[in-house]
């Protein structure tokens, strides 16, 4: 539903979803396995990424006819949702595996992407778009709302921290 | 590419391969909003947009919270029944409300009530102005909030899409006022997973004097604090947020109540070099000047030669190698090659001071009793950034531990150790600020040459 204040008050103004944004269906068919993975690496858990991908394409849908470009907008949204879902997850004290399936598990990569979690979130960001999103820096900072210079210093110290944690 | 690199890229490629890819249409997804329980906190943020309702006393139509995914959900799914909620009064509410008011000079265009909590906020309001000088001040004053809590405002106008965003969930428990300027701005309210009971975000008009200086209505109930005078429990001080290289950067008036926020204290401070005008005072730092406030019962201040200086002076917490160390121990105290320094008084018998002297910096602690210091040769640089290495001192029996990171402090909670330490953290960020963290915690990384 959409709710809308009016006259000081609330009351419901129509049905949200109807009717597709211009292209959107299209776009979104293409970013849709991109955009979860994405999330589920940055989140470390499959359910929060689908959740953090979901919300973040549904509330563009509803902006699309004023996103001029978005593949950013995407790739930034989902980092702010991320970020914001980290702050409330507890991901530190869960210690969640990472998403994969069982016959997938290996415990060389276990380890990695545990280590990669255990990251501050800035950090871990930065590897998930940089090694799983191939995304150049200047694309990761206006993920991250920060200067290029600064995706290098936290990649520089996400990598120094996972040297060290893996050769433990 | 070295081997850490290629790991990292095959372990995303294999995992990535080895996922599968939940089944969701973009039709699907408009049908079936998203926030739809899935867990308690999604059940909350669900009441919680009811109770934003209730504040119109309306009946509000909501899907049924069925426990159902998205992904679970086939594309051509008939759409989720509904079903009609009755709500109660408004004085039965005491879950956190976001009340929107309309500053004199603004337009409220629209009110909106998100679905999912811990994503951008759950409720917002959308301004625009009539009076293209009217900016938007939000107040955030998170009354006993145990956790994060987000209120965020955007400009958008011609940029939208690509937004400056200041958040207080970064703040817990700091009362935070920023200042929008933008033709429209998008405030967004506060999570309603988090656990609080009160938080209240509203809106108001902020003036500006005639030669554009931000003016702070005092009715607001914060002060700017005197240098050296420290009786007030709260304090408020002009700051500016967004890189000064960019067009767009946001005036504000940071203000807190916390006794134990020297971190945002010295940001504040150490951004300070613009004036802000505060009960008819105007307060700014030039170059060289001293800015120092209290808080509680601890005076803090912190003495900027230049913003820039604090950059330049964070990175000195670099390792470096015993030989120039030692060499660079004789040079300590040698004031006439000393070329910046930086003082930050850290309670009433601490001071932590930041010195470059050439191209060496280095970082001494003093107390009543002692003094210590440590070195950097600027060659572990990284791009000009802080590498983020912990420096740890040795000051009487506490570990002192200073830290430099552009942006993520230092762990909350250290590794477990008997030390009675203490963990000083320093953190320098690209928009020249400076945020010192102080606490008990002790540090594992205490294996750095110690003089």
């Amino acid at each position: 539903v959409d709710v809308r204040c009016v006259d000081g008050g609330m009351r419901v103004v129509g049905e949200r979803g109807v009717g597709a944004p211009a292209g959107f269906d299209d776009w979104f068919v293409g970013v849709w396995p991109r955009a979860f993975r994405l999330a589920a690496f940055m989140t470390h858990d499959a359910q929060a990424g689908e959740d953090v991908a979901q919300d973040v394409l549904f509330r563009m849908s509803q902006r699309w006819g004023s996103i001029e470009r978005p593949d950013a907008y995407l790739q930034r949204a989902l980092t702010n949702a991320c970020r914001n879902w980290s702050r409330h997850s507890r991901m530190a004290e869960s210690k969640l595996r990472l998403v994969a399936t069982p016959e997938a598990t290996e415990t060389a990569f276990d380890d990695l992407a545990d280590a990669v979690a255990r990251l501050p979130f800035r950090q871990r960001a930065v590897v998930v778009l940089r090694y799983y999103g191939d995304l150049s820096e200047a694309e990761i900072a206006h993920a991250l709302a920060c200067r290029p210079g600064t995706v290098k210093s936290l990649a520089s110290r996400a990598l120094s921290t996972l040297s060290k944690e893996i050769t433990r | 590419m070295n081997t850490l690199e290629d790991d990292l890229r095959s372990m995303y490629s294999h995992r990535a391969d080895a996922m599968q890819t939940p089944v969701v249409a973009a039709d699907s997804l408009r049908r079936a909003p998203l926030g739809e329980p899935r867990s308690g906190a999604r059940l909350i943020a669900l009441s919680a947009a009811a109770l934003l309702v209730i504040a119109g006393g309306a009946a509000l139509v909501v899907r049924q919270s069925a426990d159902v995914s998205p992904a679970d959900e086939p594309a051509d799914a008939s759409p989720i029944p509904e079903a009609t909620v009755s709500v109660p009064t408004m004085s039965d509410v005491t879950a956190p409300r976001f009340v929107p008011s309309v500053p004199d000079g603004w337009v409220l265009l629209d009110v909106t009530a998100s679905e999912s909590p811990g994503d951008w906020g759950d409720r917002s309001a959308i301004y625009t102005r009539a009076d293209p000088a009217a900016r938007l001040e939000l107040h955030h004053n998170p009354d006993n909030l145990a956790e994060t809590a987000n209120t965020n405002a955007f400009a958008l106008g011609d940029r939208y899409g690509s937004w400056n965003r200041v958040s207080t969930g970064d703040h817990v428990g700091v009362s935070f006022d920023i200042v929008i300027d933008g033709e429209y701005v998008m405030v967004q309210g506060v999570n309603v997973d988090a656990d609080s009971a009160t938080v209240e975000s509203l809106a108001q008009a902020i003036t500006l004097s005639a030669d554009g200086v931000p003016v702070l209505d005092p009715s607001t109930g914060f002060t700017l604090e005197a240098a050296g005078v420290g009786a007030s429990s709260s304090q408020s001080l002009g700051y500016r947020y967004g890189r000064a290289d960019e067009p767009g950067a946001l005036w504000g008036v940071y203000a807190e109540a916390a006794p134990d926020l020297l971190d945002a204290s010295l940001r504040t401070g150490a951004v300070f070099s613009d004036p802000v005008d505060v009960n008819g005072q105007r307060y700014w730092t030039s170059p060289g000047g001293t800015v120092s406030w209290t808080t509680g019962h601890t005076r803090y201040q912190l003495d900027a030669a230049d913003p820039l200086d604090l950059i330049g002076l964070a990175q000195s917490l670099r390792p470096s190698t015993d030989t120039e160390i030692r060499q660079l121990a004789a040079t300590i105290g040698a004031e006439a090659q000393l070329t910046a320094s930086s003082t930050i008084e850290l309670g009433t018998e601490l001071t932590l001071e930041l010195r470059t002297q050439g191209d060496l910096r280095f970082v001494c602690l003093d107390d009543t009793h002692s003094r210590a210091c440590r070195f950097d040769s600027g060659e572990n640089a990284n791009d000009g950034h802080s590498s983020g290495y912990p420096t740890s001192l040795l000051l009487g029996d506490n570990w002192y531990i200073i830290s430099t990171d552009t942006q993520n402090a230092p762990p909350s909670t250290a590794a477990t150790t008997t030390s009675n330490g203490k963990r000083i953290s320093l953190i320098a960020t690209d928009t020249n600020a400076v945020r010192v963290t102080t606490g008990t915690d002790s540090w594992a990384d205490l294996d750095r040459p110690i003089f």
